[in-house]
């Protein structure tokens, strides 16, 4: 093609008329080794889209895509089967404790209602020796617990006091 | 669609859906990473598939999507980082190293700066060579939409290129 034509076609180009075919044209004139003076300011456009044609993945894309899809494969269902698993488990387990259950409270609620009163009168004290003693004991202890706090009440009047002392 | 399928139909535009994500974000490594978390998504909803009529373009939204989403971050961590790193150099593929000459990293360089959409739009145009239509379906904008952000991005680097001609660059 000559200077004219191509000319022609960069001016098209440069207006966004050109078609595909015609664009492919300027490509193959710019990817010659001779190209005319003129246009030559336009040559390293269309041979960097040249270039930029050739820019690929490299060849272990594939297999490193193809991984990463069977991994993918792998842990999803794995995971939801898992889960089903144990879902089933749980239920089983879930409705033998409730057959227990049921079974327990048929059983408790027929059990019938007898009140197994402590016979008192066994343990009643009959000597009075033992009587006295016994009772004094009781008065004992009780006083003993009440001497315990009035001392402690004492102990804590104390307490504030001087603690008020010190505050003042 | 079983693995075969998918292999068959899918896998065959995961360098175009790369070569998207790589204009978007500049960064190889990421680009791979939208385009196998794109991949997987499409692998989960197989199921769908049947429903979608244009697989590619489908696919082209997811990348262009979560391309979106890791430049947002990207943009919020830089604000974070901003005087700590220097996020001017981003690392680049074998392929760019070997087959760049500085006129061409000078273009990479133009093209960057594009707006957005204009710079996608050129991509999927000068770069796929795609039809205004696929485009206007991959990128969910009209066709005149389409055909606007093409003619600004083209003067646009017309303009840049006529300059720094004149600069004797």
């Amino acid at each position: 093609m000559d200077y004219k034509q191509i000319n022609g076609l960069l001016e098209r180009y440069f207006e966004g008329q050109t078609s595909l075919e015609e664009e492919q044209q300027l490509q193959q004139y710019f990817a010659q080794a001779v190209i005319d003076e003129r246009l030559q300011q336009f040559a390293p456009l269309f041979q960097f889209f040249e270039v930029e044609q050739t820019a690929a993945l490299d060849e272990q894309f594939d297999a490193r895509l193809l991984e990463a899809i069977e991994e993918q494969a792998k842990v999803v269902p794995m995971r939801s089967t898992g889960r089903r698993v144990i879902l089933r488990w749980l239920s089983r387990a879930a409705a033998i404790v409730l057959i227990f259950a049921a079974a327990w409270w048929v059983y408790d609620t027929q059990q019938p209602l007898e009140q197994t009163g402590i016979d008192w009168s066994k343990y009643e004290v009959t000597d009075p020796q033992l009587a006295f003693a016994l009772t004094q004991k009781a008065l004992k202890g009780a006083s003993a617990q009440i001497k315990k706090g009035s001392d402690m009440a004492q102990s804590e009047v104390k307490y504030i006091s001087t603690m008020t002392e010190i505050l003042k | 669609m079983d693995l075969n399928q998918f292999k068959s139909t899918v896998l065959p535009i995961k360098n175009k859906l790369y070569r998207f994500a790589l204009r978007m974000l500049g960064d190889p490594a990421e680009a791979e990473d939208v385009v196998q978390e794109v991949l997987i998504k499409v692998w989960n909803q197989r199921a769908d598939l049947t429903e979608v009529n244009n697989i590619e373009a489908w696919c082209m939204r997811l990348t262009k999507n979560k391309a979106i989403d890791k430049l947002r971050l990207k943009h919020r961590n830089m604000q974070d980082l901003e005087t700590v790193y220097d996020l001017q150099e981003t690392s680049q593929s074998p392929y760019a190293k070997t087959a760049y000459s500085d006129t061409l990293k000078q273009i990479k360089q133009l093209m960057e700066e594009l707006p957005e959409k204009q710079k996608q739009v050129m991509h999927l145009r000068d770069i796929e060579g795609m039809p205004y239509q696929e485009i206007s379906d991959s990128l969910e904008m009209s066709m005149s939409n389409v055909k606007v952000n093409l003619f600004r991005a083209r003067q646009n680097i017309r303009a840049k290129l006529l300059k720094t001609e004149s600069y004797g660059l």
